[in-house]
């Protein structure tokens, strides 16, 4: 039957049922009927309205994949895998494959290490909990405009301050957007900044709900502070650290805001002189809105999907393995 | 006075709102959406009461093209007087049955002329679809700061300045005599916007009037520009502060940059990076060979419900009597011959920049431009070439080697 | 199923912990320096004129301008009209995303029911899609509905998150005993029933971290808004601070006015829901 999935959920309601104050058939119907379809009725909106504003807009880009598409003009003619076959070919994909991929090493994986940090700090008991909480999440909400500004002027070549501290310390100025390392370096830092407390608040909601008797336990058989934390809390979390890992992958391979707003040249640039820290979907933006190829850029679209499915499943599979290694 | 009353009373009982009600009376309702703030605020005023029965109302979008494109390919939703920039109208000429041809609705280039370049550059089809008219233009000067020009020795007057330079050559010459003598600026911000200046100073640039070819890897000419850009870095002439970044609004305000490219609409700009406490320090003088940056053109969605009322609008907008005002008020040049050359216009001195003759130099300007061919995709190519001279800057490349990637890069996107 | 998530140790009141010594708080303030550096940023630049981006060292002393460039962005775009369309959007899709999610996160959590795990995958998948891309269809489908330029097309589309189902089902899996779902079944609560007392108490804390998470992003949602509506009858907080940004002189301390005032209220929201979060968790929202 449609329940045989789960067991032991299954069964219990039909045995208990016998021992409480015999029910009239109208409402044994009720009953059967609700427990049948309900879960049905339940899941119901998310598919009907995701089905026709985000499935239906997106197998429809899957069409236009297909073909020589001009953005305002539409269909110019059936190619194929015509399109596919150009991006495989794309010296500038590869490109940004390559960025997204040091980016989602550097930037993501940074971004949780440093949530995880974070997250342990405000567990602890503190004065003024809420504040730091918010504080903590700041970054995330504050406009992407107003970052935009103060990172120009603390990446800035001549008139930025960190390549003023730099100098100080008797480094040289370094062009912050000239070179693939030092760019991505900058941008990691941006993404650091702003997704950090984000995912902080995350593994915290989890953290609170530790036993707090396991900490207590190890404590007394001397264990220190790191130990417990790695072999305690983050093994009792590890669902969310999954849950975030999946999330961050998926939000990290769409990489689109930080190294935007440190392109000198906003949307109008390409992601550095040489793309040196451009992205798949700065490229899709490029490719879509700047050069009005949606053909291009529906077929960049769903590679990308297919890269995210394949690496976000990877880092599942990585995440759970180590994440319950104690 | 009456008509205004009815205006107000019929907006006030609901019949406003832009829907089709133009027919039993109504008011009409007409949407503007430009890409930048095009300074027409105070116009809008002036047009409805000139106009009853129509209320204008602007609505200002960043990064419209990625807007306007979706609302053509819908179908819905453009506002009746779109307008965008010359450096883009291109991209949307394939598309220019999407727009009303204005020559349908009688705009021609006798009655109230436009300068015949900008006029044309807007059209299609051999000049019979016209798909855009024209609103400012850029003209082309060089902002400059005269307390650093004096301290190297050079001259301060406008006109004296303007001889020192009348090539790029000449830019290039005095601002290696200008390093020497002061070491702690570079002569100008950066190569881009020099760049960009003197692509404009030329009949075809990245490709052909013929047939729209791509044809930058044979224009010698060009080859020619960029390498003059591109050794501005090498020469240290260039500080290299990127176009339209704080940093460069940074350089402007310290006195790190001695020159920086100026159209008139960038004076406003340059004023507001350098701020009151740097009035009077700088000055405006004529680019080296002339030239044009920027100006737009406004077009009609074929989709407006007003298509008589929306295209009424854009040509008053852009009459020679409105955009001499707009010149006077918001110090926006006009691209019809007849205001640039109107006394009143050319007697135009702005007091934060040292009273320079801003009128007169924007007009020369304009009036030495030749019509430039823009090709379908002359935006898509450009950032190949912004890249090569950024590259250059960053010391990552020598001008040639920049150039040969930048029309390898341009050539993928040319097709 | 590869996917499905093994039940983590369920919640429990927490006793207190050692105090937090002067290191972390040093710690923690020069995060919060970090942190709070732009928004201070954005505080100060407002209160001087235009040319203060150009100094070259960042401005942190406050100037007075601060109410004059606050009236110039009531002045230049309708700021009012933009917080009330902002808060009607961001808050009917926070509670409607939030209680769909819930619905639908406890179903695939707690409910046996054929084809469970198929479908779990798809709501899993759906969440990788890159929604950017759909956007030229989804805008002819609003024109079809004739949604264009009205807060449907942004609150419509929104209601429903693969995201936020995937994370209630997995704060119903942790938060959930089947023990208690089961023992509501018996009281003769209907499955709706059990919804609503007995797994939405248990997971409030969860439900709180996503309708913080849900009300932000919706709040800074820029590019769907500013494609599907209209930013003169429908603006909202982010397409009125992009009209401030798109002169040809960029206006920097108009543009940071706007996004100071447009962040208010998002502290506000932040705040109250912070208050929830903690509260759930600390009165132990399973009880048993």
């Amino acid at each position: 039957m449609s329940v045989t999935e789960l067991p032991r959920a299954a069964e219990a309601p039909e045995a208990p049922a016998a021992r409480r104050r015999p029910r009239s058939p109208w409402r044994s119907r009720i009953s059967r009927f609700d427990l049948r379809y309900t879960p049905y009725l339940f899941i119901l909106p998310f598919f009907v309205i995701f089905g026709v504003f985000a499935v239906y807009p997106l197998l429809y880009t899957g069409w236009i994949s297909f073909h020589e598409w001009a953005i305002i003009e539409g269909d110019q003619g059936w190619t194929g895998l015509g399109n596919y076959q150009d991006l495989f070919a794309d010296a500038y994909f590869w490109n940004a494959l390559l960025n997204t991929g040091l980016l989602l090493v550097l930037g993501t994986g940074g971004e949780l290490l440093a949530a995880l940090w974070l997250a342990a700090v405000l567990n602890r008991k503190l004065s003024g909990s809420a504040f730091w909480r918010a504080g903590v999440v700041l970054p995330h909400v504050i406009s992407v405009v107003a970052v935009s500004l103060v990172f120009a002027q603390l990446f800035g070549y001549q008139t930025g301050i960190f390549n003023d501290v730099l100098e100080l310390v008797g480094f040289d100025r370094i062009n912050w957007q000239a070179n693939r390392w030092s760019a991505i370096i900058a941008v990691s830092t941006i993404i650091i900044w702003r997704w950090a407390g984000y995912f902080a608040l995350i593994f915290l909601a989890a953290m609170q709900g530790v036993p707090h008797e396991l900490n207590e336990a190890a404590m007394l058989d001397g264990a220190s502070k790191r130990r417990i934390f790695w072999s305690i809390t983050v093994p009792s979390i590890r669902p969310t650290i999954v849950f975030c890992v999946v999330m961050s992958t998926i939000i990290g391979m769409q990489t689109f805001a930080e190294p935007q707003l440190f392109d000198v040249q906003g949307t109008e640039g390409t992601g550095g002189s040489d793309r040196q820290f451009q992205t798949l979907m700065m490229y899709l933006y490029e490719k879509g809105f700047r050069e009005f190829n949606a053909g291009y850029a529906a077929t960049l679209a769903w590679v990308m999907f297919l890269l995210i499915a394949v690496v976000s499943g990877i880092n599942y599979a990585l995440s759970r393995r180590i994440a319950s290694k104690d | 006075m009456a008509a205004g009353a009815a205006v107000i009373a019929l907006t006030a009982s609901g019949c406003g709102g832009g829907s089709s009600d133009s027919a039993n009376g109504g008011t009409v309702t007409l949407t503007v959406t430009t890409h930048v703030d095009y300074g027409y605020r105070n116009l809008y005023k002036e047009f409805e009461k000139t106009h009853p029965g129509i209320k204008v109302k602007e609505v200002l979008v960043e990064d419209l093209p990625k807007k306007l494109v979706t609302q053509l390919a819908a179908n819905r939703g453009a506002a009746d007087v779109v307008g965008v920039g010359d450096d883009i109208i291109g991209k949307f000429k394939p598309s220019h049955e999407r727009f009303l041809n204005l020559a349908d609705h009688g705009v021609n280039n006798t009655d109230d002329p436009w300068v015949q370049w900008a006029y044309d550059a807007g059209t299609v089809e051999d000049g019979k679809f016209v798909m855009g008219l024209r609103t400012d233009i850029g003209g082309l000067g060089i902002c400059y700061r005269t307390d650093l020009f004096k301290k190297a020795g050079l001259p301060t007057e406008p006109e004296k300045v303007a001889e020192l330079w009348p090539t790029w050559d000449d830019f290039t010459a005095t601002g290696e005599k200008f390093s020497k003598k002061v070491k702690n600026a570079s002569f100008t911000a950066n190569t881009g916007d020099i760049w960009v200046g003197m692509g404009n100073q030329h009949k075809e640039t990245f490709f052909a009037e013929s047939d729209d070819s791509f044809i930058a890897d044979k224009n010698t000419e060009l080859k020619q520009d960029f390498l003059t850009a591109a050794n501005m870095s090498v020469r240290k002439v260039s500080g290299g502060y990127p176009p339209f970044s704080p940093e460069m609004a940074n350089a402007l305000k310290t006195g790190k940059a001695a020159t920086a490219v100026c159209p008139a609409w960038k004076l406003d700009r340059t004023k507001e990076a350098s701020g009151p406490d740097n009035a009077g320090k700088w000055s405006v003088a004529a680019a080296p060979e002339g030239g044009n940056w920027g100006g737009s053109y406004l077009m009609v969605p074929k989709q407006t419900k007003h298509p008589k009322e929306a295209v009424e609008l854009a040509r008053w907008l852009t009459s020679s009597k409105t955009q001499k005002q707009l010149f006077l008020d918001e110090g926006y040049l006009s691209s019809h011959p007849k205001v640039y050359n109107d006394p009143e216009v050319q007697a135009k001195k702005d007091p934060y920049f040292s009273n320079a003759p801003t009128g007169k130099i924007f007009a020369q300007a304009a009036d030495s431009m030749e019509p430039i061919y823009r090709g379908t995709k002359d935006s898509d190519v450009a950032s190949a070439f912004m890249n090569a001279l950024l590259r250059v800057e960053q010391g990552k490349q020598k001008p040639e080697a920049a150039w040969d990637q930048a029309i390898e890069d341009a050539k993928k996107v040319a097709g | 199923m590869a996917l499905a998530l093994r039940p983590a140790p369920r919640p429990r009141p927490r006793p207190r912990t050692e105090r937090s010594g002067a290191l972390v708080y040093a710690t923690l303030v020069g995060v919060m320096a970090a942190s709070l550096f732009p928004l201070y940023y954005s505080f100060v630049l407002p209160t001087r004129d235009n040319s203060a981006i150009g100094d070259s060292a960042l401005t942190l002393t406050p100037g007075g301008n601060l109410f004059h460039n606050i009236q110039r962005v009531y002045d230049t775009v309708d700021f009012w009209l933009a917080l009330r369309n902002s808060m009607i959007i961001s808050s009917t899709v926070t509670v409607c995303c939030v209680f769909l999610a819930s619905l639908a996160g406890f179903a695939f959590a707690k409910l046996p029911f054929r084809g469970r795990n198929a479908l779990f995958v798809t709501v899993v998948i759906t969440a990788m899609l890159p929604t950017q891309l759909g956007m030229i269809p989804l805008y002819m489908l609003m024109g079809e509905l004739g949604w264009i330029a009205t807060l449907k097309a942004v609150i419509v589309p929104a209601l429903v998150s693969a995201f936020a189902v995937f994370w209630m089902r997995q704060a119903c899996d942790e938060a959930v005993p089947y023990e208690l779902v089961e023992a509501a079944r018996v009281d003769g609560c209907s499955t709706l029933g059990i919804f609503w007392h007995v797994a939405m108490p248990a997971v409030r804390p969860q439900a709180a971290v996503l309708a913080m998470f849900t009300f932000m992003a919706t709040w800074n949602d820029f590019m769907w808004p500013l494609i599907v509506l209209d930013p003169s009858v429908t603006p909202t907080v982010q397409t009125a601070l992009s009209s401030l940004a798109s002169g040809y002189a960029l206006d920097y301390t108009l543009i940071l006015s706007g996004a100071a005032i447009g962040v208010l209220p998002l502290l506000v929201v932040f705040l109250l829901l912070s208050k929830q979060i903690v509260a759930g968790v600390m009165q132990g929202a399973v009880k048993g």
